[in-house]
């Protein structure tokens, strides 16, 4: 679905690489996140995804189109939907409708074909009670749905995640991974760009970057079990991983978990 | 709070004049406009307003938010009012010293300060019913044939419909900076107006870069979303004329015809 063949880049010619021979594979239906500190390339990763930035060397596939082609770009844009970080500047429209429009009005789409993709999209997200309110009267989390929503009103495959929850509250931050999942489950294939480890654990596939390459990767059992090599690249490991360690390595039996309640009824289960 | 500030003065109804297209509305303005300026009688002047009375009822917008729009430029009423008291030659009926008013002076002042508050209160209503989506809508569909001739009729329009999404969105933050800086003891209050002037810089440099940043983040987001210009776009809601667009478009015509065929009559 998303391959990168060695993808190198660089800003600009007399900039160091911002990326290093980078090769992934994301397929279809995936979960896959990808963590690292800040400046670890993990943005300007996404942004190739989808065109806005174009490899200096290697090459990106996406469902087979490839982004080096400028004739396929919209094509790429349309199937891999992007939420950026901040909720303000990325709705276009003062009245949410018109704003979920954005990208169907885009694609030159009929007037009752729009209008469909519109409730539909405001229906994923839970938000069709507000179809004419402007988005500026709307919380962090309504308004990330809100652009979710108009992601989804492109019908997309792909959609990614550019640290979409980093400047939202508890409560919108799990609005927004519920939904993400629900998503998921639906078979779009999810990218989440994030620093937020406890949001990492939920994928099916972790991948760390470090200083423009890809450090570790694997299911978040396998890399949440190198704390020390996550430490080192100051990535915060979650208290429950640092609890159960340190209850094993003094003669705790227990199995790697990452629900707070998993944790409880393993440690009520011992005898 | 400074939230609450309301973006234009769209007046949410359900009246006829809020059903209209805004193209009808936008070409009505143009020809009362063109009429308030050719009219010259005060005969014609009553029935235009009466004309506009009967708009505002129909408008069902309270009559107040159109005082409002006129208390901002009564400073020039007033000054345009009074030049012309004073600096119009003719017969004179009164005289002080080398001061002297003429009779047609009084008239012109009159129908002056009638033309500028019919000015008002009948532009406004155009922006009192229409809702500024359907305004900028309106606008790119009504200057879209000049395309042709390079007129860059929906990139202007995108630019209303952004700066209208964004001036809440401005506004809160120019809130935020304002308490951040007076926070740390800054003064936007007191001094004369060149060091208030001055003590705005703390307050607009952090603006500005806030707001290029976003629109840069914007340009981004609206590209991630599949915008390459106007070209090819479509509407979740077009633009069509109604029936009642068409009587609206005859009734226009008529207007300045009826103004000055009974104001010619009488």
């Amino acid at each position: 679905m998303i391959t990168f063949d060695h993808v190198s880049f660089r800003y600009d010619p007399d900039q160091p690489l911002v990326l290093t021979d980078i090769s992934l594979q994301i397929e279809r239906g995936d979960f896959v996140a990808l963590i690292g500190h800040n400046g670890s390339g993990k943005s300007t990763l996404a942004k190739l995804i989808n065109a806005l930035l174009i490899p200096t060397e290697g090459d990106i596939h996406v469902l087979g189109y490839s982004t080096k082609e400028e004739a396929d770009v919209w094509a790429i844009r349309q199937h891999a939907g992007m939420i950026f970080q901040n909720p303000d500047n990325q709705i276009v429209a003062s009245i949410v409708e018109e704003d979920v429009a954005f990208g169907p009005e885009n694609l030159g789409l009929e007037t009752s074909l729009i209008r469909e993709r519109v409730d539909r999209a405001l229906d994923g997200v839970n938000m069709r009670e507000f179809v004419t309110r402007p988005p500026h009267m709307l919380s962090g989390g309504q308004k990330q749905r809100i652009a979710i929503a108009g992601v989804l009103a492109m019908k997309p495959d792909i959609i990614i995640f550019d640290e979409a929850t980093s400047m939202l509250d508890p409560s919108g931050r799990q609005e927004v991974m519920d939904i993400l999942k629900e998503l998921n489950a639906q078979g779009i294939t999810i990218v989440l760009i994030t620093h937020f480890m406890e949001e990492a654990l939920q994928a099916d596939y972790v991948y760390v970057m470090d200083q423009g390459r890809i450090a570790l990767s694997g299911s978040p059992l396998e890399i949440f079990d190198r704390q020390e090599e996550l430490t080192a690249m100051n990535l915060e490991v979650p208290e429950i991983l640092v609890l159960t360690e340190y209850l094993k390595q003094h003669g705790v039996p227990l199995e790697p978990v990452f629900e707070q309640a998993d944790l409880v009824r393993q440690l009520c289960q011992l005898k | 709070m400074i939230r609450d500030i309301t973006i234009g003065q769209y007046y949410p109804a359900d009246s006829i004049l809020h059903q209209l297209d805004p193209r009808v509305k936008l070409f009505a303005t143009l020809v009362y406009i063109i009429t308030i300026f050719v009219a010259s009688t005060f005969v014609q002047y009553a029935l235009i307003t009466l004309f506009v009375f009967m708009l505002i009822r129909l408008s069902q917008v309270p009559f107040k938010f159109m005082v409002k729009g006129i208390k901002p430029i009564l400073f020039v009423i007033i000054f345009a009012f009074l030049m012309n008291i004073f600096f119009t030659r003719g017969t004179p009926i009164f005289s002080v010293w080398r001061i002297s008013i003429a009779k047609e002076g009084i008239e012109m002042a009159f129908l002056m300060a009638a033309r500028l508050i019919l000015l008002i209160i009948g532009t406004s209503l155009l922006t009192l019913t229409s809702s500024p989506i359907r305004l900028t809508d309106g606008l790119e569909k009504a200057f879209s044939p000049l395309k042709k001739i390079g007129f860059p009729a929906h990139e202007l329009a995108m630019m209303m419909t952004i700066a209208l999404r964004f001036i809440p969105t401005l506004l809160e933050e120019t809130d935020k900076i304002m308490k951040a800086q007076q926070a740390r003891g800054a003064d936007f209050e007191s001094g004369n107006i060149f060091r208030r002037a001055k003590s705005l810089i703390p307050l607009l440099v952090p603006l500005f870069i806030a707001a290029f940043k976003r629109a840069d983040e914007l340009a981004n987001a609206m590209e991630a979303r599949g915008y390459r210009g106007g070209e090819g776009r479509t509407k979740l809601n077009p633009l069509i004329y109604q029936r009642r667009d068409y009587i609206a478009y005859g009734l226009i015509l008529l207007f300045p015809l009826l103004i000055f065929g009974i104001g010619k009559l009488l």
